[in-house]
């Protein structure tokens, strides 16, 4: 296990010098990337390492910053990879990955309905799981209020 | 007594049988489909094995509410069921019970009852167009499809039997097996493609993608309820039933019994419940074909199997 | 000109009509709240677009309101048919991310637990499956053995489906007296009568293979690249397992074998989960012989303030279920997200049902098995 994580380690190194790569104590490689590279970087590391599978792409925010959270698995090689970017979180744009793994379509969706991020090159950016004339603003994001009506308990007067 | 009178009395007992036996067929589907599927079926109604469930049933139909579809086509929506009911009760017409236990023994009689029978496809085709839903237009388009489809060898495949017997009178045709024993024994062939093509004309499973819960929730009769919805079933139940007694004169010998009238009676009712049973028995232990599936059927399949058997049939009687 | 060619060129003219149908959100095999809106041309499924969303609560706001604990039960609602692979994945993340000791038997338990509830959740599968290729029977005869099992559950956890019985360091509560051979003779049954029994009803029918052979192939490639899970990744001839793979808890002490297929069709998938039914029950028979004596429950900080995050996984029944927790040492959770196996399987729906037939859709959305309180959260 470990050997691949410290050739996938030398790779990023040598091809991305600006990234911190690091490794979990789960063994997991961990990338903080900028933003900027998500795209080249994605490519590389679907391209290159083999890491084909994306399990999932999950936002938090982190109140001054927001970050998006890449899990990618290597089937081949039985290596887990989570690439950490961090966006801004007024003008939250990123480049879009589902190009790169498809099942990421509908990650990046709902990612894009509960913190408001924009993805860049998105095939279909439509909200997924809030209805599609949703106003409230962004659920997930810790500033979120509820600004719907209480809802009124309903009797019938006979 | 004048004969329209008897003429009424007949009808009247044909519209009761109808009744009852709709009746019966839906709780005895219940229940046989609970046997099946190891559970017990309707049990509470009534003493022995929830019997009255059937009276429940139709008291329950006749009295919900009857809803019609905002959008559906009024006239058509409404004669519908009743365009469906129609043909299936005139089919009772030329039904042979028992020896002289028949509405009218017209000499075409088989004539008459395969163009009565492809009358019902104008009720399915009027229900799923005028309840405007894109399901019920959908089973209505699969049911053209499959009853003409399977029209055609359900028709061919009783040549055999009228080239056999030489008459197309219903009486005839069981006469004739009085005569000589039972139909099946020379025409085993035709009896199944008979029975295949029967099965799709009642839109049974395997062939029920006319009603199809799982894909068109209930294809042409989505829309209805109540007594209209009631209407639907009774005529379909009593398909089944003309249906199966069709297969029994045809190829089991009808009435034939050595037991008198109402020994003849009782034998034929026997024989055609338990054809009935075999169709529900079918119906809960096989899945649904697809469309393209039926069509290879009953094309590729079935049709060129009625011409061979008719071919064939004619060759036997040549020799 | 012809007349015939002049009528064609007309037909052309006004081109055919699409209908747009909707299945769903009330429909009866679209297993809970799915709405596909279909394109239809003839019989033929030119577009097929789910749409998804109605059940969603947002799961993953409510969570960051409670405490580490108080989630557990909440894991449950997610995939209602596998509980306890829920619980599992919550609870192994938050042991995980706070180094947490589990104790030996409460491990066993799990494992044990766990597998029951991927045959209850494949049994219920073979039902619906069924149903959706209007065999009824089936159904039923499916929900019979489910109804079993789930009597064997309520012997141990109290409730049928929303077990609440994995907790942080252990489980609640140990094994009833006798539960182990009941659960033994069980599989003993299922192995013996009920599973060739479902062959006989369902399987051998050559209606069933002519609908389920060939239809719907989902390839390798779409496989990996849409994330599918689970099953559906192992009947694309994908042999990946987590269990095996990347073993969690105690799996690397089990011996068993990881069913795929390569056909990646109807039938590649649901026989997948009919073999792998047999092979769990494998895997809880060496669990009982190898379970030790000893508690259920270690010791838990009673303040839980675990910090830093965590992407931690469990193979359900309907493939990799993951959780990404991030703690920032609080008695709450800061963020946790839900890897639903169901909602990225039904995202491969649009390219599968594109050219199906309508009759097929039914049984695509059947064998992608998606359940709508994970799909939406």
């Amino acid at each position: 296990m470990s050997e691949i994580n410290e050739k996938v380690k030398g790779r990023l190194i040598e091809q991305f010098p600006g990234v911190e790569v690091s490794e979990t104590e789960f063994g997991q490689v961990e990338v903080k990337a900028p933003k900027e590279i998500i795209a080249d970087l994605a490519r590389f590391v679907r391209e290159e390492l083999d890491f084909d599978y994306l399990t999932m792409v999950a936002g938090v925010d982190y109140i001054e910053y927001l970050q998006l959270v890449y899990h990618i698995r290597s089937l081949k090689d039985y290596a887990e990879l989570i690439i950490k970017v961090d966006v801004d979180s007024e003008n939250a744009v990123v480049a879009s990955v589902a190009p790169i793994w498809t099942g990421a379509n509908w990650h990046e969706r709902e990612a894009m309905d509960m913190f408001g991020i924009q993805f860049e090159g998105h095939p279909d950016p439509r909200p997924i799981l809030l209805p599609e004339d949703w106003q409230g603003g962004h659920p997930l994001r810790k500033d979120f209020i509820d600004k719907r009506p209480k809802r009124e308990r309903q009797f019938r007067t006979r | 007594m004048p004969e329209w009178v008897m003429a009424i009395i007949k009808i009247l007992i044909v519209l009761a049988f109808i009744g009852l036996n709709g009746m019966f067929l839906i709780w005895a589907e219940r229940k046989v489909a609970g046997f099946i599927q190891a559970r017990i079926g309707p049990a509470r109604v009534g003493r022995p094995q929830g019997f009255f469930q059937l009276f429940a049933d139709a008291i329950k139909m006749f009295s919900k509410e009857d809803v019609r579809p905002a959008a559906a086509d009024k006239w058509v929506w409404w004669f519908a069921p009743v365009v469906f009911f129609t043909p299936v009760a005139m089919a009772f017409l030329v039904l042979p019970f028992g020896p002289n236990v028949i509405g009218l023994d017209m000499n075409i009689g088989l004539i008459y009852l395969a163009a009565v029978a492809s009358f019902a496809l104008l009720g399915v085709f009027m229900a799923g167009w005028g309840s405007n839903n894109k399901y019920s237009l959908l089973g209505a388009m699969r049911a053209g499809a499959q009853m003409i489809s399977y029209e055609i060898p359900l028709i061919l495949a009783t040549i055999g039997v009228i080239m056999i017997t030489g008459t197309l009178s219903t009486q005839g045709i069981v006469e004739y097996q009085v005569a000589h024993g039972w139909n099946i024994k020379t025409q085993f062939l035709a009896f199944v493609v008979f029975f295949i093509a029967m099965l799709a004309e009642l839109n049974r499973t395997p062939f029920d993608l006319v009603i199809a819960e799982s894909e068109l929730t209930s294809g042409f009769f989505t829309e209805y309820s109540g007594i209209r919805w009631g209407m639907f079933m009774f005529a379909e139940y009593t398909n089944i039933f003309v249906m199966s007694a069709l297969a029994v004169t045809l190829f089991f010998g009808g009435w034939a019994s050595p037991f008198g009238l109402v020994g003849s009676v009782l034998i034929f009712l026997i024989k055609t419940y338990a054809i009935v049973f075999l169709i529900i028995w079918i119906r809960w232990s096989v899945p649904r074909v697809r469309i393209d599936q039926l069509m290879t059927l009953g094309w590729k399949f079935l049709l060129p199997l009625s011409l061979f058997n008719i071919v064939f049939t004619g060759l036997i009687l040549l020799i | 000109m012809s007349e015939i060619e002049a009528r064609r060129l007309k037909a052309e003219e006004v081109g055919h009509e699409k209908l747009i149908l909707n299945l769903g959100p009330q429909h009866p095999s679209t297993h809970g709240v799915l709405r596909v809106i279909t394109t239809l041309e003839g019989e033929r499924i030119t577009e097929a677009e789910p749409d998804i969303g109605f059940l969603h609560r947002n799961f993953e706001k409510i969570v960051e309101g409670w405490t580490w604990s108080q989630v557990i039960p909440l894991t449950d609602r997610n995939d209602y048919l596998a509980n306890i692979n829920n619980e599992h994945a919550y609870v192994l993340a938050v042991e995980k991310l706070a180094g947490i000791e589990v104790p030996e038997r409460a491990e066993y338990i799990r494992v044990i637990m766990s597998e029951l509830n991927r045959i209850a959740s494949h049994l219920l599968t073979f039902g619906t499956f069924a149903m959706d290729m209007g065999a009824f029977t089936p159904f039923l005869y499916g929900f019979r053995e489910r109804e079993l099992l789930y009597d064997i559950f309520e012997k141990v956890t109290g409730a049928r489906m929303m077990h609440n019985y994995v907790r942080l360091s252990g489980v609640r509560n140990d094994l009833p007296d006798g539960w182990d051979k009941e659960v033994l003779e069980f599989l003993d049954r299922l192995e013996n009568d009920v599973i060739p029994d479902y062959y006989d009803l369902l399987i051998k029918n050559p209606i069933f293979e002519a609908r389920s052979l060939g239809v719907g192939v989902l390839t390798k490639e779409d496989a990996i690249a849409y994330g599918a899970a689970g099953p559906i990744l192992r009947g694309s001839g994908i042999d990946w397992d987590l269990r095996r793979d990347m073993p969690y808890s105690i799996y690397d002490r089990f011996d068993f074998e990881v069913i795929t297929r390569e056909e990646g069709d109807h039938y590649a998938r649901f026989m997948v989960r009919m073999d792998e039914m047999i092979e769990s029950a494998k895997i809880i028979r060496q669990a009982f012989e190898q379970m030790p004596e000893g508690p259920v429950m270690g010791k838990v900080p009673r303040v839980l303030k675990p910090e830093g995050d965590i992407y931690s996984a469990v193979e359900g029944p309907r493939g990799e279920i993951g959780v990404y927790l991030v703690g920032d040492g609080n008695f709450k959770p800061y963020r946790v997200k839900w890897r639903a196996p169901s909602f990225s399987n039904l995202s491969i729906l649009p390219l599968m049902a594109k050219g199906q037939f309508v009759a097929d859709i039914v049984l695509t959305i059947g064998t992608l098995d998606p359940i709508f309180g994970e799909v939406d959260r």
